[in-house]
């Protein structure tokens, strides 16, 4: 795959670079300085991802530390039928914070909830999109969404949440946290994809439910 | 809801969202994950909502990290290449631990012989090359048993030497043939590269002995002999002195005990030592 996914403006690469894949081939082969350079095309949107999810600096490094040494150990096991490098780098940097932020927890407050490991992360629509899509756009169909939803869905990826807590943090009955969580995903697929995405009036999440 | 149970496919279908959010209690992560992967069934909702998921990534506000972390990810991996070399192979560690024990007990160094003609790769001990050619090193090295039987025979009658070399190549032969042979590929340390070789195992339990084959060392220096070890754990045990052969080679059959995890030759002075001093050549068992 030659695909180098980049939203954001001013981060176009020169096109000699070798690919992500590549890089990351090459990493698998013991070449450190491959990753030294996936990690210098990935350092700010990794520990901007990193530092969101912990709020905290110095724990946002330990995470971008463990979660390329991570790359680094198991590069050959990247699998680009499951979605961009870029989609699988960044799924460990999240899985990496997730674990950080609830391990710093209370351990009453919260129990050991266990994430979908790298592997499961399911093929991307990156294809479809990249390259016309940037922060902005992403940002936009963010916005788009009804703000129950987009609470939801932020207190679940940023927050580390499960649905009990994110019912038991919004008041909202199990079954409503289930369909907002659901509307939003599709209501944001649509906008990233241009697919007319499902309707958002509230009447729809009134859906009954665990 | 009822807790870890096994999930139909509308069970599962409707866990899609907060699944690819990692949102879902522990119990039921595991519940979908063993559902996705029993079930025949493409679930494509489990695509199209995770393929959203990448996408918030990217909403954090951009923030630069702090030049120090670039410093501690370029070290860390170092680290790991550093241990990983460390860790390379557990025979390595013990040859280098035993050679250098005693490094300096050795006033001549092992010169090594002349590689033998054929056949040729088993005087290349590249480990990695080792392992991926097994069978057919294996097949090598029975072809280059039988010619040394022939030689042999040849000089059987003449000496009783050769009758006992005869008998252990034979054995060593017949071992290798075996299709379960359990054999130690044996390559020359530092301190004698280009020496190449195997010992295999014969018998079991404690009355496992090996049979050893090794070409490339050349005769011990007056005053001193080469020595034979079975390696156990981290003790090396002594199996006996050996010599090279007007053939250039040692072939000797070590005396029965438990099973080795390793073989080794040393040089010593005569009469031989109780711990090996100067380690020239070592196979692992299975390797």
């Amino acid at each position: 795959m030659s695909r180098q996914p980049r939203p954001g403006p001013g981060s176009e690469t020169p096109a000699p670079e070798p690919a992500d894949a590549d890089l990351l081939a090459m990493a698998a082969a013991h070449d450190a300085t491959a990753l030294t350079r996936l990690y210098e095309r990935y350092r700010t949107v990794a520990y901007s991802l990193a530092l969101r999810i912990t709020g905290d600096a110095g724990l946002a490094e330990d995470v971008i530390q463990e979660a390329f040494l991570g790359v680094w150990r198991n590069a050959g096991r990247y699998a680009a039928a499951r979605g961009s490098v870029r989609t699988w780098l960044m799924a460990i940097v999240h899985h990496r914070a997730i674990d950080a932020l609830r391990r710093r927890r209370p351990a009453d407050e919260l129990p050991d909830v266990e994430m979908p490991p790298p592997s499961l992360v399911l093929p991307d629509i990156w294809p479809e999109v990249a390259g016309r899509l940037d922060r902005e756009a992403i940002r936009a169909a963010m916005d788009g969404l009804a703000a129950a939803q987009r609470e939801a869905i932020e207190l679940a990826y940023f927050g580390g949440l499960t649905q009990q807590e994110i019912a038991a943090r919004t008041g909202a009955p199990l079954g409503t946290v289930k369909s907002r969580v659901r509307l939003g995903l599709l209501s944001l697929r649509g906008a990233l994809t241009g697919e007319p995405g499902p309707t958002t009036d509230d009447g729809a999440e009134e859906e009954s439910g665990p | 809801m009822s807790g870890p149970g096994r999930l139909n496919c509308v069970d599962a279908a409707e866990r899609a969202a907060l699944y690819v959010l990692g949102a879902l209690e522990p119990s039921e992560m595991a519940a979908v994950r063993q559902h996705l992967a029993e079930c025949p069934e493409p679930h494509a909702e489990f695509a199209a909502l995770g393929g959203v998921v990448p996408y918030l990534a990217e909403l954090p506000e951009a923030v630069e990290p702090p030049a120090s972390l670039d410093d501690r990810v370029a070290a860390a991996v170092e680290a790991d290449v550093r241990a990983r070399q460390r860790d390379e192979s557990a025979a390595e560690r013990l040859v280098s631990r035993m050679g250098e024990a005693r490094p300096a007990a050795l006033s001549t160094p092992v010169e090594p012989a002349p590689p033998p003609q054929a056949p040729a790769p088993l005087s290349a001990p590249s480990r990695t090359l080792l392992r991926r050619w097994r069978p057919l090193l294996e097949f090598a090295a029975v072809l280059v048993i039988g010619a040394l039987l022939g030689w042999n025979l040849v000089l059987q009658g003449q000496l009783g030497e050769a009758g006992r070399r005869s008998a252990e190549l034979r054995e060593a032969a017949e071992a290798l043939a075996h299709p379960n042979a359990v054999i130690a590929r044996i390559a020359g340390t530092a301190a004698a590269p280009g020496v190449s070789g195997f010992a295999v195992l014969r018998g079991s339990g404690d009355a496992t002995r090996a049979v050893v084959v090794v070409s490339g060392l050349p005769a011990a220096p007056a005053g001193k002999t080469y020595e034979a070890w079975y390696v156990r754990g981290e003790t090396a045990v002594p199996a006996g002195l050996v010599s090279v052969g007007g053939d250039g080679l040692i072939v000797a059959s070590l005396p029965d005990g438990p099973p080795p995890d390793a073989v080794a030759l040393s040089l010593e002075d005569l009469p031989g030592t109780q711990v090996p001093t100067k380690v020239v050549a070592l196979g692992k068992v299975g390797s």
